[in-house]
């Protein structure tokens, strides 16, 4: 080695731990250790299982201790204890699992509201410290959630009584662009109606065709129109838990992906 | 009692009336927290990362305190020791435990047979509540806890239940050889830690890369190793081909984990929209950055599901992957030793005292790097004495 202990002396303890045999491209394995195979250690006391503890199904049993904290409870808990029907291996344990914490989350500002204690959020966030260390980074927080909340209230209003119907939420614009396609369709056969009554004005033929062309034509505006409105009424009242949609999206997202 | 008390992403409180701990196993022992901190680890469970993180538990991992109570199957702990606790719970009986992989102990964790018993740390690493609090229950008292060396700082056997160990057998799992080129990733507690002690195994270089001004500062001083910010290098990975001679680092170290930065699509896919278990930059940048034949060794913390890596590199380069909780209780002889010895000086890492009330206020400091903060020690008001 071309790297002397002289070379490093003025770091204090440079190669007292070095190990030429740690070599682990080359892979050793300490096998002194005699160790029994499968599980069939002498298990540690059973710590009493007072309260509800969920195991996973990889194994047979609770460990011989386990932590108390927060067992299981309310709707949140209901998704947990069926996360552990699934395996370690399934994405039908994790993402239940994600999406219990999320609801865990309102569950406990319902939780501390129904004991009388008004969550504190900024203190909760620790926006003291933000505000002595990076007050213009809390000023930019609160700046920007007045904005977003200013916006949000500024659409749900116009949403209520603008007809033109500008959604920027990608479930009412999915549905609004699935109203404005019926609609175009119709206006199509409006324009070849037209287009035959221009091109064969004389023909009693061509003049029957294009009076079926208006009707149908009419009759998918109209269809439009009623399937727009009923797509808006339908998406509108999820609007205000758009947050809870989008969890819900990024919890099933990924095993639909993968 | 005063405890920490999770209430959902980025918001925690200090409860004064949690319930205090009581024996629950003969082996239990009840410790009186005097010292502690809040870590890299905590993060994710702060950012809703971890699934399985309920609302109302206590994180914290990482603590000494004084024994206050005993179960009637403990021997090796007396009430009054000063005590450090690994943040690993260990039972020392299973087959993992006997071959000293304390941090996967197979009788500390109901939830998840693929982790094992953290203190704190959600109901996927087994449900007990942490160290962030007056007191704490201690599980299999007579295997984890170590009494504090006569005339040791607490503040540096805070840092022996985690960093230190951690930060070594990152060097450790590195199987660094003599001269050896070692990049570690991130220069967090735990990164800094790392990069110190690789020399000890016979590094030649050290190089260290993060984004944060203050903390490349700090350890290119602490840790005598070059540190490099990686918004300003260009792709770190080419920067780190460059500098070996076109032929990349011998061992590459993760210490960044699920909340890494520096790739858009892996922070967006991971940590926004969390289709993956966390954001995998550090992990892509390690395998791509090391040589041929060479080692990446991961203490970063990532999540149980899934994550963007390039395995498709790994095979073609035959690098040797090697990953691990620390096994704190293995590590714990040696590295008392190396802080007696003045070879390794953790509380140096140390630069925020926090009082234990205002630990909402610390997590806000330690997540957005504010204030220079390296390591944030919170303090509980009975150990003010
Ligand atoms: N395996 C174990 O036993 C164990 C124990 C303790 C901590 N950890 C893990 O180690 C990791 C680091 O812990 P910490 O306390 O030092 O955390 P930290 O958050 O203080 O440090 C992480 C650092 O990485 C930097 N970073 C972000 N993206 C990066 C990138 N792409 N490349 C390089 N640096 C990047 C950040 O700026 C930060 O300084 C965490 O994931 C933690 O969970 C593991
Ligand atoms: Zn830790
Ligand atoms: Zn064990």
């Amino acid at each position: 080695m071309e790297n002397t202990n002289q070379q490093f002396a003025h770091i204090k303890g440079w190669g007292i731990d070095a190990d030429p045999k740690n070599d682990p491209t080359y892979p050793m394995k300490n096998r002194q250790i005699a160790i029994k195979r499968g599980y069939s250690w002498n298990r540690p006391e059973q710590q009493p299982i007072n309260q509800e503890i969920l195991h996973s199904i990889e194994r047979p049993n609770v460990t011989a201790v386990f932590g108390t904290s927060a067992p299981p409870s309310g709707l949140s808990g209901a998704i947990r204890r069926f996360a552990f029907t699934q395996s370690e291996n399934s994405y039908l344990h994790w993402l239940p699992l994600i999406l219990a914490d999320r609801v865990n989350e309102v569950e406990g500002i319902v939780e501390d509201l129904k004991a009388g204690h008004v969550p504190n959020i900024f203190a909760e966030k620790g926006w003291k410290a933000k505000w002595k260390h990076n007050p213009e980074g809390l000023i930019l927080n609160v700046a920007l959630s007045t904005a977003v909340a200013t916006a949000f209230i500024t659409y749900m209003v116009k949403s209520k009584k603008d007809s033109d119907l500008e959604y920027d939420d990608s479930v009412t614009a999915k549905a609004h662009a699935l109203g404005t396609a019926a609609k175009n369709k119709g206006k199509r056969y409006v324009h070849s109606a037209h287009d035959h009554l221009s091109e064969s004005p004389a023909d009693h033929v061509a003049k029957n065709e294009v009076e079926a062309l208006k009707d149908r034509a009419n009759s998918e505006i109209s269809k439009a129109e009623n399937f727009t409105d009923k797509a808006i009424d339908t998406v509108e009242p999820l609007i205000p838990s758009k947050g809870w949609l989008s969890h819900l999206f990024a919890a099933i997202i990924p095993s639909v992906v993968k | 009692m005063l405890a920490m008390n999770y209430r959902g992403p980025q918001r925690v409180r200090m409860d004064r009336d949690k319930p205090m701990p009581e024996i629950l196993h003969p082996q239990d022992a009840i410790v009186r927290v005097t010292r502690s901190c809040i870590c890299g680890s905590d993060l994710h469970l702060y950012n809703g990362l971890v699934p399985d993180t309920r609302v109302g538990s206590t994180f914290g991992h990482e603590f000494i305190g004084v024994v206050e109570e005993v179960g009637s199957d403990v021997h090796k702990l007396k009430v009054g020791d000063n005590v450090m606790v690994p943040f690993n719970i260990s039972c020392g009986e299973c087959s993992f435990c006997k071959q000293e992989l304390y941090g996967n102990c197979h009788e500390a964790n109901p939830g998840a047979t693929a982790a094992g018993g953290i203190f704190g740390y959600s109901h996927t690493t087994g449900g007990y509540d942490g160290g962030q609090a007056e007191y704490v229950r201690v599980p299999y008292a007579n295997v984890g806890p170590t009494v504090i060396p006569e005339g040791m700082d607490p503040d540096d056997a805070v840092l022996l239940t985690d960093v230190v160990p951690t930060g070594y057998q990152a060097a450790e799992m590195g199987g660094i050889q003599k001269g050896d080129t070692v990049v570690v990733f991130g220069a967090g507690p735990v990164g800094i830690m790392a990069a110190k002690c690789a020399w000890l195994f016979g590094a030649g270089r050290v190089i260290v890369f993060d984004k944060e001004e203050y903390r490349l500062e700090f350890v290119r001083n602490y840790a005598n190793c070059e540190a490099y910010n990686f918004e300003s290098t260009g792709d770190p990975v080419l920067f780190v081909k460059k500098e070996t001679d076109w032929i990349g680092a011998d061992v590459c170290i993760d210490a960044v984990g699920a909340e890494a930065a520096g790739n858009a699509l892996q922070t967006i896919t991971g940590r926004k929209l969390m289709l993956q278990a966390g954001s995998a930059t550090a992990v892509h940048w390690a395998v791509n950055a090391v040589k041929k034949g060479g080692t990446v060794s991961i203490v970063g913390v990532y999540g149980p599901t899934d994550n963007l890596v390039p395995i498709g590199n790994v095979v073609n380069k035959g690098i040797t992957i090697r990953a691990n909780q620390a096994s704190v209780k293995r590590l714990l002889p040696r590295l008392i030793e190396h802080v007696q010895n003045g070879v390794l000086d953790p509380k140096g890492l140390i630069t925020h005292r926090i009082p234990m009330e205002e630990t909402a206020d610390a997590y806000h400091i330690f997540s957005e790097k504010l204030d220079n903060c390296i390591k944030p020690v919170l303090i509980p008001p009975s150990a003010k004495r």
